[in-house]
Formats: structure tokens, sequence, C-alpha cells
């Protein structure tokens, strides 16, 4: 599903470059759920971004189903995120302007379909937010906007489900309510999850665990207990 | 294997996929839903624009109707088919010409005159005109009581202008005298057609009839008279053949003439200057709304980054996301320039209104449709394009920047979008200016010159603020130091601000300077031990009998001048005639009257720059005489060269001796050529006088004096001149603030606009600051001072312009000496920088109030 051989992202800063990732290898099959894990600058979020097609790499390869990252062009990548890739911010990311159920419906309507309310509110329905359709985000609260967020995430029925830190933003209670849903989602519709989290907890609820410090890969540990079939990687 | 969502064609060309997303309903939903909580913002942005199409729509408008009302009224202009006019009575052969037209030809006899109420006992220079048939044919000739025009073919009474009876307070039934007789007084005339208040407040009139004329006793000899004929043409299409005739025919009989095409295209030219003036501040106002647009759209899209990241994160392609800002500028942009186009529809009422005094035509007030059209279309498309300037790099926006708000995409490479934007809306506004201004020239001239003072004015605020920033006073309270700071802050649209209220304030602090530097040159060229008095038309045997009544009140006459009218015969042997066949030679020097003096001495302020000054000469051989350098120039002679004169009749030959500088702004007897002493001394001849008073009683003692003695004398008072002045530049300055209005009003939109743009930064300041123990008092006072810096510094910045474009004008233009008008210019510093305080103020109230916690605690 997910590939990423001897991925290298150089920032220029001034005159300096600024090494953020450094020769990051590793393999995630379809269906695994996987967690990104490491102290704050340890290059999570930038590793995340560039497996989901944010940001352009500056050496190595991604490769997302078969398909090299680097050679598709800003709108092809749009296009691939539509269709094929979900996403839950730490700090929600819904549109402001717009409503729960409106949130939820943006990424098929982008695809151009028509009669999508419907399916929104169902999704809303599954995530506990029936009666919340017409709320705007500042009318809902953390938890709340967290759930809007994950229900636009599945709405597409996406492949790979990039994950920023679900539950970063949210307390104690709203964190373990917001997982599980995001787990259960998740297994569901056999989406493959790529999660960056501080929060090991929830990283040991993965099939992997992906460690990073200083931009390097310093561990990739499948959890046997899932029994889930590892690929080797390098 | 390559999965089917991942299976991606080959892309379209860019515009086919921006055509694409604009055709794209979902994009037009997004577009709308997205305003909601903006709307209002939006529409404040773009309500920029509004003024400036406001006064495109009214200008264009008026024009439209000025240009019918010339056109409708152009005979009226005139007052008839054919005007002869000559500076002498007309001769025999004029006579026999105007005899064979067939179709009515009163005559008219125009001059000026001393003109005295007895009973009110006030006397002042006016322009006497009298009249004989029913001349004007076209057009208004208002009178009180209507129909009192025909008291100037029945009775010996008189009509007199408005503006005379209300300075004077004298009603209907009251005399005047004018030269040796008194009239009474038969109506009051309200209008003339073809003729604008202002230039009546110039030279006010009194119509008597013809008949009365000769015992007035005021056109005898050396008298400046225009003698005129007025023709109504029996067959209209006579003109063309007529006019064929007349052309040949003038030039050897001193006399020019007029037709209504003539008159149309000169007052056509004069109102041509006044509109494109209009115009260009019309066009400043709207290209200043523009750059407001840009600015305000551009810290609109910084708030909506992150929708724009999010989006791009769900799959909207680049275009999709730009397309839905596009979409809702354009929008905006339309409802704005509709908006203005109503504003515009509005003002045009009133503009006729301002216009009134200045204008030789009536105007309608009807709306003219194109006009609307061509504004709001003209607006929608400047708007759209200035907010596509910072639009454009939406497409450049990362979806990365939903996962990190701090990021900050590398490099700050040129958007090729970005110059092509930049560069149409070069060509569109050297295009449009091309079109308002009706020329290439004009129109390039004019968009560069716009850009010149917008960058003058750019720099102007740059160089200010530098220096505000640079050296700003440490030690002062932290209010004042938070509130120049605050014109730095991140976003800030400090540059902008400057120059949208620099604008306004420039061109109003400009009409200061301007008017100053011209009431000074008057007030100067009589001022302080200079004459300020000046009778002239004293006949030879009233020389001594005036001089007489001068000092009898305490004056001393500073200028004595006898004057000799004459006409050039010949330079170096070639007649004047031979000279004008010459079309390089063709000048108005050659063939005009000359009104010459002779002495023996230099005047004190003249300057003697080549030959020799020779002050008495005794007839043997050519006359030694002195040219005005001016003059020399103009004719292409100098020192040595032979020229002859005729003088009433006799021909006198002249060798230029010398050359003179003068100065032909000051108050004393100028004259273009001067003869030596024993010459002219027996040529019919009237004299010039110039003395000084003190004060206005003294002067309306004089006047009062020299009317009732010497009635055929004419007294200019420069008091009353330098009054006249002022009033007429009143009224002409007061179009040019009407149209600067348009620009401090756009200013104030775009502060407003800017203000509420970074409200919410302004409030998270005000909350971190009363988090540290700020009070609102001092939070307030932070802001007071940051608009008291904001509304000074744009209030400087044009007025150090306007100074600056002042003194630039008095030396080039008006070549008069240069002084700043204090009061005017401090009043509206004052007042531009109180409007900025109050606007922006009124536009933060709630800001210093706002519970912390609310603030630090909302997500947004």
């Amino acid at each position: 599903m997910l590939s990423v051989d001897h991925l290298t992202k150089v920032y220029k800063s001034g005159s300096h470059d600024l090494t953020v990732l450094n020769d990051v290898s590793f393999t995630v099959l379809s269906g695994e759920a996987c967690s990104l894990v490491g102290p704050s600058g340890s290059g999570k979020t930038t590793l995340l971004g560039l497996c989901a097609g944010l940001d352009r790499l500056s050496s190595g390869e991604v490769t997302l189903e078969n398909v090299e990252l680097s050679k598709l062009n800003e709108d092809q990548l749009s296009d691939l995120r539509n269709q094929g890739v979900g996403f839950v911010f730490q700090s929600f990311q819904l549109i402001p302007t717009l409503t729960a159920q409106e949130n939820v419906m943006v990424p098929l309507e982008l695809r151009g379909e028509h009669s999508v309310g419907k399916q929104a509110a169902e999704l809303l329905d599954r995530v506990g937010l029936g009666d919340r359709l017409d709320h705007y985000p500042t009318q809902l609260s953390g938890g709340e906007q967290q759930r809007v967020a994950i229900a636009r995430a599945f709405i597409n029925q996406p492949r790979v489900l990039f994950a920023d830190e679900p539950t970063g933003n949210l307390d104690e209670d709203t964190s373990h309510t917001v997982s599980d849903l995001l787990f259960d989602l998740n297994r569901q519709s056999g989406t493959t999850l790529i999660m960056a989290t501080h929060n090991l907890e929830l990283a040991n609820q993965t099939d992997r665990i992906i460690s990073l410090r200083g931009g390097k890969l310093i561990e990739n540990r499948a959890l046997e207990s899932r029994e889930i079939k590892i690929a080797s990687n390098d | 294997m390559t999965s089917a969502w991942l299976f991606a064609p080959a892309p379209p060309a860019p515009y086919s996929l921006m055509l694409r997303s604009l055709l794209d309903p979902f994009v037009y939903r997004l577009a709308w839903r997205d305003t909601r909580s903006y709307r209002r913002r939006l529409i404040l942005f773009f309500s920029c624009i509004a003024l400036g199409v406001a006064a495109l729509v009214s200008i264009r408008s008026v024009g439209q109707n000025l240009e019918q009302a010339i056109h409708v009224q152009a005979k009226s202009l005139l007052g008839a088919d054919l005007s002869f006019r000559s500076r002498s009575p007309f001769d025999e052969a004029t006579d026999s010409l105007i005899a064979s037209i067939k179709g009515e030809v009163p005559h008219e006899v125009r001059f000026g005159s001393m003109v005295y109420f007895p009973r009110v006992d006030g006397t002042r220079l006016i322009e006497v005109r009298a009249m004989s048939g029913a001349y004007p044919f076209y057009g208004e000739f208002t009178t009180l009581p209507p129909g009192a025009r025909t008291l100037l073919s029945t009775s010996k009474d008189v009509l007199v202008d408005d503006a005379l009876m209300l300075q004077f307070d004298v009603q209907i039934g009251d005399s005047l005298r004018l030269g040796k007789s008194t009239f009474a007084i038969g109506g009051i005339v309200r209008a003339v057609a073809g003729e604008s208040a202002a230039v009546m407040d110039v030279s006010p009139r009194v119509y008597i009839p013809s008949s009365v004329l000769e015992q007035t006793g005021l056109t005898g000899k050396g008298s400046l008279v225009s003698y005129r004929a007025h023709v109504k043409l029996a067959d209209e299409t006579e003109i063309t053949r007529l006019t064929e005739t007349l052309d040949e025919f003038r030039e050897t009989h001193n006399l020019s003439y007029d037709t209504v095409r003539r008159r149309v295209r000169r007052v056509g030219r004069v109102i041509d200057q006044l509109y494109r003036y209009l115009n260009l501040a019309g066009f400043a106002a709207l290209l200043l709304g523009c750059v407001g647009v840009a600015s305000a759209v551009h810290v609109y899209i910084r708030q909506k980054l992150t929708t724009v990241a999010v989006l791009r994160c769900l799959g909207a392609r680049p275009n999709q996301a730009l397309a839905v800002y596009i979409i809702q500028t354009a929008v905006m942009g339309f409802l704005g320039s509709t908006a203005g186009a109503l504003i515009g529809i509005a003002v045009q009422q009133t503009l006729p209104l301002v216009l009134a005094d200045l204008l030789p035509v009536r105007i309608g007030v009807s709306t003219d449709w194109t006009s609307v059209a061509q504004g709001v279309a003209v607006g929608s498309t400047l708007s759209i394009l200035f907010a596509l300037l910072p639009l454009v790099r939406i497409r450049n926006v990362s979806p990365l920047l939903s996962l990190r708000s701090s990021y900050e995409p590398t490099g700050n490479r040129l958007d090729p979008a970005q110059v092509m934007v930049g560069g149409t809306i070069a060509v569109l506004i050297f295009g449009l200016s091309i079109v308002q201004m009706g020329g290439v020239r004009l129109g390039l001239g004019v968009a560069l010159g716009i850009a010149g003072a917008f960058s003058l004015l750019a720099l102007s605020a740059f160089g200010l603020t530098f220096v505000v920033r640079k050296y700003f006073p440490r030690g002062v309270a932290f209010e004042w130091k938070q509130g120049v700071s605050n014109l730095y802050r991140p976003n800030n649209q400090t540059q902008i601000l400057v120059l949208a209220l620099g604008l306004g304030t420039f061109l109003i602090g400009t009409l200061y300077v301007v008017q100053h530097v011209l009431l000074t040159q008057v007030s100067v060229a009589g001022g302080e031990g200079r004459p300020n008095i000046v009778l002239f038309d004293l006949q030879v045997d009233q020389v001594e009998s005036v001089r007489r009544a001068i000092e009898e009140e305490g004056l001393t006459v500073i200028h004595d001048a006898p004057v000799v009218t004459m006409k050039l015969a010949s330079i170096n042997g070639e007649t004047v005639e031979e000279i004008m066949t010459r079309k390089d030679r063709r000048s108005f020097v050659y063939t005009r009257e000359y009104r010459s003096t002779y002495r023996d001495h230099l005047f004190d302020l003249e300057t003697l720059v080549d030959g020799k000054w020779v002050g008495t000469a005794d007839g043997k051989g050519p006359t030694p005489i002195s040219f005005a350098a001016d003059l020399a120039e103009r004719m292409e002679v100098t020192v040595g060269d032979v020229v002859t004169f005729n003088v009433q009749g006799v021909p006198i030959d002249c060798e230029i001796a010398s050359l003179r500088d003068v100065d032909f702004q000051r108050i004393q007897p100028n004259f273009w050529v001067v003869f030596p002493a024993g010459i002219l001394e027996d040529a019919p001849q009237f004299a010039v006088f110039t003395t000084r008073v003190t004060s206005t009683e003294q002067s309306a003692a004089l006047q009062r004096k020299i009317v009732k003695s010497h009635p055929n004398v004419s007294v200019i008072d420069i008091g009353l001149v330098l009054r006249t002045v002022d009033n007429v530049l009143d009224k002409v300055s007061f179009v040019i603030r009407f149209m600067a209005l348009f620009s401090v009003l756009t200013g104030l939109v775009v502060l407003t606009a800017a203000v509420i743009s970074s409200r919410y930064q302004r409030i998270r300041e005000s909350v971190l600051l009363r988090t540290m123990g700020a009070s609102h008092k001092q939070v307030r006072r932070i802001l007071v001072f940051e608009y008291l810096f904001l509304g000074s510094l744009a209030a400087l910045s044009g007025l150090v312009l306007s100074i600056a474009g002042g003194w630039l004008l008095s030396i080039l233009v008006f070549d008069a000496g240069f002084s700043v008008p204090v009061l005017p210019i401090a009043a509206v510093f004052l007042l531009i920088t109180l409007l900025t305080v109050t606007v922006g103020m009124l536009n933060s109230r709630g800001i210093s109030n706002r519970p912390p916690l609310e603030v630090l605690r909302a997500e947004y």
C-alpha cells in the first residue's frame, strides 16, 4: 500500500540547509494501522505530509498503491487525495463557514457528486452527531468537532487515512471516545491508517510503530499480538 | 499495478482547468457558503471602489448631459448665427458687407466704465453694453420683471446685473450714473445664455439702450471700445458661404467674427478641460479604491489560507480553490460597482449645482445609462483584477499548511500569474486613461502622472514612517510606543492607508497652496508701497484736473503715463501684410493694436537687457524706441532692426535702440513699446495714472470723486480685483474640493476596511495586553495613538507633496513668489488626522472590552 524508500527532506533556511528527514525507508501494508511516534521535531508530521503527497520530497521515493507520488502534478495529487485519501488533523481543521453536514459533504461535492447530504447525515449519525447537522464548528465542542472531522475523512471511503495527533487537542475522556471511533471506523472499512502521535497508548493500539528521532528512523516495530503479517523492511 | 483511483489523465491546459472550475456548480455553492460571517466584511472591502465608480458614473453622466446641453443650446452660446466685432467703429466696407447680409443685424457697443449709484453713493468699474434690437436671438435673457429687455428698445431705462444690484443693495427704480448721464434702473438681468455666473462676477454688466450711448460721452477717442454686430440669418445655410468670404475680408478690415460652430468649439475646449480634470479626480479615486480592494483581499486571503489548505487536503485542485475566491470577489466587485453606480446617479443630481456657476450652458439632469453600465463594467473589471493580484497566490497554498500553521513555502519566487495580472492591470489602466482623457498622449501622460503621484506618495509615506520608526523617542509612555509599533504589525496596511488618505489630502492641500500663491501674487502686486489704484482713459485736458483731485484726497500720483494707440506697419522694410502671408510668421503680435507710451526715463522695475536707453529724440532720422524683450522675441526682432508704426494715420520710422525686461504682473502702466520724449506729444492720446490708497474708505472716496468730476475715467481698485479673484478661485476650488472629497472618503472606507480586517488581530493584542495588566483606558489610548500617527503620517505625506507641487507650479506656471498658507494647511492636517482617529475608533468599538478568556480559548 505505502512504500517509503530512502526518503530525505531538506528545508532551505536562508543559506542553511535543514535536514528534517534523513534516509527514511519503510513499508505499510494494505489494511494495516501504523503509528509514527517520536519527540517534537523528530519529523513525524513532515513524514505524514510527504506520505500523503502534501509536500515535495528532496530525494528518495514515496509509492502509494504502486504510484510514485513525485511523478504526479498538483492536480493529480489533488485527485489522489480526493478519491482515496482521508485526513484527520490535530486542530480538527473544519471549515468555519460550513455547517457540520456541509463540512462532511465537501470531499464528495469536490468529486462532482450531487445529493450527498443524506450520506453525510448518516455518517454524522454514526459518529453520534445526528442532531448537530446544522451546527457550525464554533457551536461544537472540541470532541464533537473531531468527530465531524472523522466523518469527513471517511465520507469518500478512503483507502488510506492519515491522522495527525487526532487526540492531541482533546481531554482524556474525549480522547478515548474519539480514538475508539477512529479505530472502529477504520476496521469496519478496512482502511489503511497512518497516524502521527505523541500518545503511546494510542500508538500501542496500532499494528506497527515507526519511531523517529532527529529525522531518522530508529525503530520499525510490528506489534505481533495483532497477528498482522508485517512486511520486511530495509 | 496502478489503482483506478490513482489513474490521472494528462492534465488539460491551465486555462481550460480554470474555466472548468469556474463552471463547476459546487464551486459556486462553496463560494457562497464560504462567505458566511464574512459577507459584511467583504461588502465593506468592495465598497472601497464604490466611491470611485460613483465619481466616474456621475462625471460621465454630467459629461453626456453637458454635451447634449451644448448641442441643444449651441446657438444660445453666441446668441446669434454670426457676430462681428472690432476695436474701432466699423468702416464703410464692413457696413456694406453687413448690410448685404439677409437677416436682422442689431448692433452692440461694449466698453469698461465706472458706474455710480447716487442713493448708496457707491461706484465700481463695470462693463457697459449698449444694445438695440432683439439680440440675443437665441437663448435666455432672464430679467426681473420678466420681459424687461424690451425697455432697451422702448425707453431710456437701463438693466443691471443681479450681482451688481446685490453688491450695492440698489433696487429697481433707483438711478445710476454712467458718464455724463443718469439713468433709471428698469430691471435686473438674472441670467444671459452663453455666459457663466463666474464671468459675470468678474465683470458685472449694465445694459443700456443704444440710443443713449452718445449722451454718456464715454466712447470718445482713446476709449477702449468693442463694436459688435449680431446677425440672425434669414437662410442659415448661408453661413458657410459667408465665412469663406469673411476669412479674407477680416484680414484687411481689422475685424473679427464668431460663428456658432466656432463658439461651440471654443466653449467645448474649455469645458473639456474641466471635464478632464473631474474625470481624472474620479479615475484617481477609483484606482485608490482598487488598491484598497487589493490590500483588503490580501488580508482576507491570509485569513482563508487554512481553509484553502484543508480544501486542498480534501482533494480540491489549486484552480478550484482559486475559483471559489474569484467568484466571491467577482460578485462583490459587481455589487460594489453597482452600489457605486447608484451613488453616482444620486451625486449626478448635485454636480450640475456645483458646476452651475462655471458653465455657460444650463445642464439638465438625466441618467445616462451607458455611463452607468460603463462604470459598473470598469469598476467590476478593475476590482477583480486588483483582487486577483493577491488571489492568484492561492494556487500555491500548500495543503501542508493544514498540518502546520507555521508552514511557509520556501522561496519567494515571482509568480508568473501575478506578473500577468499586473501586466493586464497596467494595460487596462493605460487603455482606460486614454479613453477617459480622449487621446493617446494625454491618456498615457495622465496614467504615468497618476503612477508618479502614487509612487511619490508611497515614497513620502515610506520615508515618513521610516523616520518615525527610527527616531521615535524611546523614553515616552508605553501607550505612545505601542501605538507607533502597531503601525508595523504583521500584515499591516499602513502604507496603503497613508497612500489612500494622503492622495485626498494632496489634492486638497495643492488647491490651498495654489490659491494662496495666486492671491499672494495679486496682493503683492499691489502690496506695500506699490500702487493699488489704476485710473485710465484720462483725456489730455483732464490730466491736470485729475491729478489735483487725487492730491486733494491726500494721495500722490505714482505713475503718470500717456498712451498713444498705433499699429505696426513694417519691419525692416517688409510690410505686415507681406509678413502675414508667411504662415510661419502669422501672429497676433504683427496685427494687434499697440498702446505705447513716451517718456525720458525707465520705470524703477524695468531693466535694460540689450542696447542703449534713449530718453529723448528730435525727429531726425529713425526714432530710437525701446521694446519689451518678450515682444522682441515673439516678433523675432532685435536691437538695430527698423520698424515702422502707423500712429493713427501718420507713419513713424523707428529703430529698436534697447530691449527692456518688464514685469507685466506689477501694478504699473507697463508697455510693450516705449518712445522717447519729443516725438508723440502731439498725437491723439489718453493717460493712465496710478496711486496708492490705504483703506477701502479712501478708495471709495476717490472713486466717487473721480466718477462725479470725470465720469469717463475708469478706476480699477486692486483690492476689488483681489476679492474678485478670490471669489472666482473659491468657485473653481469648490469643484476641485468636491472631487477631492471622493478620494478622502475612499481613503476613509479603505481605513474602515483595514481596521475591520485586522480586528481579530487587534482583539488578540488587546487581550494579551490586558492579561498582562493593561487597563481598558490604556488599550483605548494605544488605539487612539495608532490612528493619530496614521492620520498625521497620511496628512503629512499628502501635504509635503502638495507644498512641493505648489512650489513647482508657482515657479513653472505662475512665475510667482512662493509661500505656504499656514492656517489652511494646518486645518487640513488637523481635519484629516481627526477624521482618521474618529473613523478608526468608531470601527474599533468593543476591541478593548472583549473578555480575555473568550478570546484566548477561541479556535479560529
